[in-house]
């Protein structure tokens, strides 16, 4: 049995490992080095290769290709084997799952920071790392004018640093009333927020074009040399519009609150700007386009926006689709109901698109991609909604979305195609690191085949203890002595899997 | 899953147009042109310069109109759509207000910078709209405040967002109304919020009334002129003052007189454009709005289909309707919209009712089209039909803003957006209606349904969707009380217990010539008679399909009475009644005894017993199948057509060859071959599948190879030889539909007790069932004794029968009136007198109480009654007889009135429709309708 071949004990980890059966980050020490074999691996980076290696060193791959062709370090754990399938973790465009709330109450929030709100532990993304995955732009929700400052996330950490991969990235626009609007007076909100910046600016640089002669003078009239306090302010870059003459102002001296809509009009920030029905699309790329936005900008669409998506080609934008991805439609006089597969008419457009999981546990996104396929898609536009798309459209196109040397070592290791629906995310690997083991997923097996959690019978009643139950408290115990680097034990599996059912649901 | 489409990327308003295009019926002789499209109406509405165009041409390119004009000649390369001389086409409706843009208000109570265009979603589907007429609309971005924004004028069909804008500063849109005068105070939350910076409080805002709302105004003015305002936001002046340079009319809201009064002086003390939409008491100051130039956009306030407590004192201010009249008495433009408890669907209703008073349809008509279009800004491009307009256009069933008008379609842009389904209901409005007894609507309509007359009367419903036809006279279609039409040159006499029924047939030319002519029922009687009773069937040839054909299956029974045995004369028909009379009293002892018979309660084991019997039906029919797929058995029952270069046929063979014979029986409906149905009868020959039958009559021999589902051969008729190719249509051999006999026997398995069913005899059953008035017993007498003895035997019998011939009837008129039905008379009118020249004998019947009616003994023969009856009015009949005697008159002596003869609610839409009042002999038809379809 070549299943137990390579296995590590590692002590430290025993502990957390109770909970999910996953590994703190923080032993994913750097210089440590993992090796993935996997019988096929989906590389989303040219072709599958059959019996193939993934080396990771220091959270990245190092190395990726057919077992004959990688040299594997000595000393390096071995995971797999040839009976998965290797893929990307999958990548979550825009989510605002992960948050206390998603939304503030007021209109225009530039200065709130979704650091402050998301949650490590929220069930979320243990829900993630089960479902595979690896990736989550969390933007504030879609119920706002302009919202806070949003963040790349992993789902591993017990800190929002320790998740962060990007911080403070994006912000959140949306063209659709906020409750309590009307499109118009959200668009008014919307327009005065960013003019109403740029009246302050240009009555700043007025202020100080008139302080600057005042200085002048006085520094004339005391017959001095004036040493401008130059280099503070700088000029406005940006393909929208421009305040000349801004370098004049502090940066410091301008608003904090509204200092990061002048930096997305700078294009220093990326905009994920949210259309509530094809109507906001147009406006949307207007705003966009009128504000500098549009290089950096990405449209969340709601299910009806395929309406639109000729504007939305010609604009040149990425979108995010929601995760509804038939729109229904009832004719008012025949009430014929009229079904149009949302994704199909991004792909057919050609226009990049993201798809989106409405929580994992329902929709994954492995679930949303192959329903794509099941509409008729083809299975690399499907794949590529979920890994390399999102990836590219968050700017993270060189590390992450695909399984090539260099990138982040985000592998998922499945009991079969990513898109078949009896697959199984056995193990998550992020950076190079296991952060989920299914074997050792508590939850799942307490859901599916009935074992208790350890600890739980304690809290029972006083229901007397079951053999049966001892002898699940004894495995429990087994798969913590021996810390699995392999493949799952299938002596174990299979005693517990009697009743497994064959779909993931 | 319905429908899914992958491919669709098209807007649904792209769909609904394809859809109804490919839906429509109208483009009879659509060519490939250059875009073009002449539509041409009875008449079209263009309220531009043209006017009122009569049998007008609109010649429409790029969705713009390019000219209309009267003649309706069409160059040739366009696309051609007629509606037909009774369409009406006008304008796109516009409504003047509408909720359709309506959103949240702006928290600060004046916000001229909210563009209701944001609100306003292009990608919606408005086909319900649409459907009703409007076109275009006028939207406000908010209601409740007192200055909601900027309104603009959107079409409701089209492409593009920005084509779609007619106007998009239509008007700086507000209210003086007590809508406004609830604005909140004006609060912002502080960010941060912190213990020195405080929450703050509200800021009250105006209006909570009238003078404040006014006086908030002028202070706005006053901050868009450049003036220190404060109150109303750091926004609001500035974006009014860019409102007002840009030449925006004022549209406010205000009901009440002081609300109109003071909102019109504040318009003219600063000389603002100003449109008043509501205006529910604009009546009392239609002068001095005349006199400013204001123009009003009546809101009605009524509910539809709800009632609603206007207050019950002297000062509640009851809602009128007439506010349109009396602004237009005075000259103020008038523009009629759906209030906000109304939907924009209900302009074109709002439109109607609204025209109380001195307000004729075409006020109403422009009240909803042209003067919205003026008051709104957008009078350049819709509102009218003029040349260069947006082709946006309705067309109508009938005369504008008419309750009893629908709309057939619309149009915007040049393009057929909606088609309104056709009903199938008729509608005829006719200078004189005959109702076919005597009575005459002068004016008449008949709304006609589901192949029934479903009201008569001056004025009828007018549903949604029907076809109205406009005349000068109708009346019922005619009866031919005795005719042989479906006969085909049959000469035989028919055994009473075979039903005529079954040898009617469908289609034939003649018998829609014979319906074109007037005749719409026939009674079918045979050529030849039997001497115990031949049964009498009453059918529409031209009726549409088998189940419409029969009116009834035995109408009536011809009996001859006059003979040349003198000896013998009436005693068959004598002994006949006797009989008839104690079959009749059998039937009714038998059914009495089935109504107090009670049925034994059902025996348990029995029912075993038919379960065990069950299976082995099944296991038959599983062997029945099994065969079947083998080799067809039944390879040619049902109805065949074939098409050849010389014309084309229809073959029906009726029950056979089957298994057990090789026997065939069947009829050939070819047009280009006889005038005929030719029936025949043959053979056929199951193991080479060959066909070979002769003709029933006349020379016709039928060669055939039945080869791979095709009938293949030749038709040999007269000498001459046709080949054919038929395929199969069906495999049913159809039959009309005929009323249901009485059907003799019990089941095998009788319980006991059970009262014992007389036989059924098919010559007796009339004639008993001409006892209780169900058939008519027409019989053949001539000299006067012979007349006498006759009426004498059946009166014995309780039967009034019809007197046929009845030639020497004048001697004892005066004896047999009250005892006899009526007479069929021959055809000859006159009778010569001792003395008189002539007499008209259907005058003289008809003048001693004795109906008459007339028949045609012909078969398509039947087409010349109208002329038979123009002929004895000539001679002297009176005009409303002859009419009767072709109607009304004729139905009742054979019991079909019920069915027809009149136009009456609830009887068969049988229809004529004349040049010229019946009453003049000179009167042609000029449409039938038969069972509520036209004949044509």
């Amino acid at each position: 049995m070549t299943l137990l071949r390579n296995w590590t004990l590692v002590p430290g980890a025993i502990a957390a490992s109770v909970l999910l059966g996953n590994l703190p980050t923080a032993s994913a020490a750097t210089g440590d080095a993992l090796v993935i074999e996997a019988g096929r691996i989906i590389t989303q980076a040219g072709d599958d290769i059959i019996d193939g290696v993934i080396v990771i060193q220091d959270g990245r791959i190092t190395a990726i290709g057919a077992a004959a062709d990688v040299e594997k370090p000595w000393d390096a754990p071995v995971m797999g084997g040839p009976d998965f399938t290797a893929f990307p973790g999958f990548i979550e465009a825009h989510t605002n799952s992960g948050m206390d709330r998603a939304n503030e109450n007021l209109d225009v929030t530039p200065f709130l920071n979704v650091r402050d709100s998301i949650d490590p532990v929220n069930f979320f993304f243990e829900d993630c790392k089960r479902w595979g995955i690896t990736t989550l732009n969390v933007q504030q929700g879609n119920n706002t004018v302009v919202a806070g400052n949003g963040r790349i996330v992993k789902p591993v950490g017990v800190t929002v640093e320790e998740m962060t991969i990007r911080p403070d990235f994006g912000y959140k626009i949306s063209l659709a009333p906020k409750s309590g609007k009307s499109r118009a007076t959200q668009r008014q909100t919307l327009n005065r927020a960013f003019d109403g910046l740029r009246s302050d600016l240009e009555d700043r640089v007025a202020a100080a074009k008139q302080g600057e002669a005042f200085a002048q003078r006085e520094a004339l009239g005391q017959g001095r040399e004036r040493d401008a306090d130059a280099g503070e302010g700088r000029a406005m870059t940006g393909e929208g519009w421009k305040v000349e003459g801004l370098e004049m102002v502090k940066r410091s001296d301008i608003d904090a609150k509204v200092l990061p809509i002048l930096e997305m009009v700078e294009g220093r920030h990326r905009t994920f700007i949210y259309c509530g029905a094809p109507m906001d699309v147009q406006p949307a790329i207007d705003f966009a386009t009128a504000n500098g936005l549009l290089a950096k900008a990405t449209l969340v669409l709601d299910d009806s926006c395929w309406k639109a998506a000729d504007a939305i080609k010609a604009s040149g934008l990425s979108v995010v689709l929601d995760s509804n991805m038939v729109h229904i439609e009832v004719d008012p006089i025949t009430e014929e109901e009229t079904e149009t597969f949302v994704p199909g008419v991004f792909s057919e457009k050609g226009i990049p698109f993201a798809l989106s999981s409405a929580n994992p546990s329902t929709n994954s996104l492995w679930f949303q991609a192959a329903l794509c396929v099941g509409y008729g898609m083809e299975r690399s536009d499907a794949l590529a909604a979920v890994t390399t798309t999102p990836a590219s459209l968050l700017g993270l196109g060189d590390t992450l979305g695909s399984l090539e040397v260099g990138k982040a070592g985000n592998v998922l290791l499945l009991s079969g195609d990513p898109l078949d629906m009896t697959s199984w995310v056995e193990f998550t690997i992020v950076d190079g690191v296991k952060i989920y083991d299914r074997s050792k997923d508590v939850r799942n097996r307490h859901l599916l085949y009935g074992v208790e959690p350890r600890g739980a019978t304690a809290i029972k009643s006083d229901a007397p203890e079951t053999p049966s139950e001892v002898e699940v408290d004894g495995e429990v115990e087994d798969g913590d002595k021996v810390e699995v680097d392999g493949e799952v034990p299938e002596e174990e599996v299979t005693e517990d899997v009697v009743e497994e059912p064959t779909t993931k649901d | 899953m319905k429908n899914c489409s992958f491919h669709l990327a098209s807007v649904s308003f792209g769909l609904v147009a394809l859809c109804a295009l490919s839906a429509s019926a109208t483009p009879a002789n659509s060519t490939v042109g250059d875009g073009t499209i002449a539509i041409k109406a009875g008449k079209i509405h263009t309220l531009g310069d043209a006017g009122i165009v009569e049998n007008a041409v609109m010649i429409v390119r790029d969705g713009r109109v390019v000219s209309v004009t009267a003649g309706g000649i069409v160059a040739p390369g366009m696309q051609l759509v007629d509606y037909g001389s009774d369409a009406t086409i006008i304008p796109g409706l516009v409504s003047a207000s509408s909720g359709l843009a309506r959103g949240m208000p702006d928290p600060r109570s004046a916000a001229p910078g909210l563009s209701a265009l944001d609100n306003f979603d292009f990608f919606a589907n408005r086909i319900s709209a649409l459907a009703s007429g409007v076109t275009s609309t006028y939207i406000d971005p908010a209601a409740g405040r007192l200055v909601t924004g900027t309104g603009a004028v959107v079409k409701l069909g089209g492409e593009g967002r920005e084509h779609r804008t007619v106007n998009g500063a239509s008007a700086i849109d507000g209210s003086v109304a007590a809508d406004a005068y609830n604005t909140p105070g004006f609060w912002e939350p502080p960010v941060p919020a912190t213990v020195d910076v405080g929450m703050g409080q509200e800021e009250p805002q105006l209006p909570h009334s009238l003078q404040g709302a006014i006086f908030a105004l002028e202070r706005l003015l006053a901050g868009a002129m450049g003036a220190e305002t404060e109150g109303f936001g750091p926004h609001a002046t500035s974006e009014l003052g860019q409102a007002v340079a840009g030449g925006a009319a004022w549209r406010f809201t205000a009901n009440s007189e002081e609300e109109i009064r003071a909102i019109a002086r504040f318009a003219g003390r600063n000389k603002l454009e100003l449109v008043i939409d509501g205006g529910r008491a604009a009546g009392s100051a239609a002068d001095m709005l005349a006199s400013a130039g204001v123009g009003v956009i009546f809101e009605p306030t009524h509910r539809l289909g709800t009632a609603t407590n206007w207050g019950k004192s002297q000062d509640s201010e009851w809602p009128s309707l007439s506010i349109p009249a009396e602004l237009l008495g005075a000259g103020v433009p008038i523009a009629i919209a759906p209030g906000s408890n109304h939907s924009i669907n209900s302009l074109w209703a709002l439109g109607i009712l609204a025209s109380q008073g001195n307000f004729s349809n075409l006020d109403a008509l422009r009240a909803v089209t042209l003067t919205p279009a003026e008051l709104l800004g957008a009078d350049d491009r819709i509102g009218s039909l003029g040349v260069g307009k947006d082709a946006d256009f309705v067309v109508l069933n009938g005369a504008p803003m008419l309750a009893s008008t629908s709309i057939k379609a619309t149009w915007v842009d040049g393009e057929l957006i909606y088609t309104s389904p056709e009903s199938g209901a008729v509608v005829l409005e006719v200078d004189e209606l005959f109702v076919g007894d005597g009575t005459v609507l002068r004016p008449g309509q008949l709304l006609m349904d589901s192949g029934r007359i479903m009201e008569v009367g001056e004025v009828v419903a007018h549903p949604k969707g029907a076809v109205i036809v406009h005349g000068k006279a109708a009346m019922p279609g005619i009866v031919d009380a005795l005719g042989h039409l479906g006969l085909e040159g049959s000469r035989r006499s028919p055994s009473s217990s075979v039903p005529l029924s079954r040898i009617l047939d469908i289609n034939g030319e003649g018998a829609k010539r014979v319906a074109q002519a007037g005749v719409t029922t026939v009674v079918l009687s045979p050529t030849s008679l039997n001497g115990n009773g031949t049964s009498m069937t009453a059918y529409k040839p031209a009726a549409a399909d088998y189940d419409d054909l029969i009116v009834e299956d035995v109408a009536a029974v011809r009996l001859t009475w006059s003979s040349t045995d003198r000896y013998s004369i009436g005693k068959g028909i004598i002994s006949q009644l006797e009989r008839a009379v104690k079959y009749r009293a059998d039937w009714a002892e038998y059914h009495e005894a089935m109504s107090t018979w009670t049925p034994p309660a059902p025996v348990v084991a029995e029912a075993d017993d038919d379960e065990e019997e069950a299976p082995s039906d099944e296991e038959g029919d599983e062997k029945k199948k099994k065969k079947s797929k083998e080799k067809d058995l039944d390879p040619l029952t049902g109805v065949w057509t074939a098409s050849a270069d010389w014309g084309n046929a229809r073959f029906q063979f009726s029950d056979g060859p089957s298994e057990e014979t090789t026997e065939l029986y069947g009829s050939l409906r070819s047009d280009e071959l006889s005038s005929n149905l030719l029936r025949f009868e043959g053979t056929y020959d199951h193991d080479d599948d060959e066909l070979n039958a002769m003709g029933v009559a006349g020379s016709l021999s039928i060669l055939a190879k039945l080869d791979d589902e095709k009938l293949e051969g030749t038709i040999n008729i007269d000498g001459a030889e046709y080949k054919f190719e038929a395929t199969r249509e069906s495999r049913g051999y159809q039959v009309a539909g005929r009323s249901e006999v009485r059907k003799p026997g019990a089941s095998p398995k009788a319980p006991k007790g059970l009262p014992k069913q007389p036989k059924f005899d098919a010559y007796l059953d009339p004639l008993a069932r001409a006892m209780d008035g169900d058939v008519a017993v027409i019989v053949t007498a001539n000299r006067d004794d012979e007349i006498l003895a006759c009426v004498s035997a059946f009166e014995a019998a309780g039967i009034k029968p019809v007197l046929f011939g009845a030639a020497e009837i004048h001697k004892v008129k005066d004896q047999v009136a009250g005892r006899i039905a009526g007479v069929l008379p021959g055809h000859w009118p006159l009778r010569s007198a001792e003395g008189i020249a002539t007499v008209n004998r259907f005058a003289e019947l008809q003048e001693a109480g004795i109906p008459v009616a007339f028949y045609s003994a012909a078969e398509e023969g039947a087409g010349d009654l109208l002329l038979l009856a123009a002929y004895a009015v000539v001679e002297g009949m009176s005009p409303v007889g002859a009419l009767r005697a072709l109607t009304s008159d004729a139905a009742m002596l054979l019991d079909i009135d019920d069915r027809v003869g009149r136009l009456s609610a609830g009887l068969d839409a049988d229809v004529l429709l004349l040049d010229r009042s019946p009453m003049q002999v000179t009167a042609r038809v000029q449409r039938t309708w038969v069972l509520g379809r036209e004949v044509l």
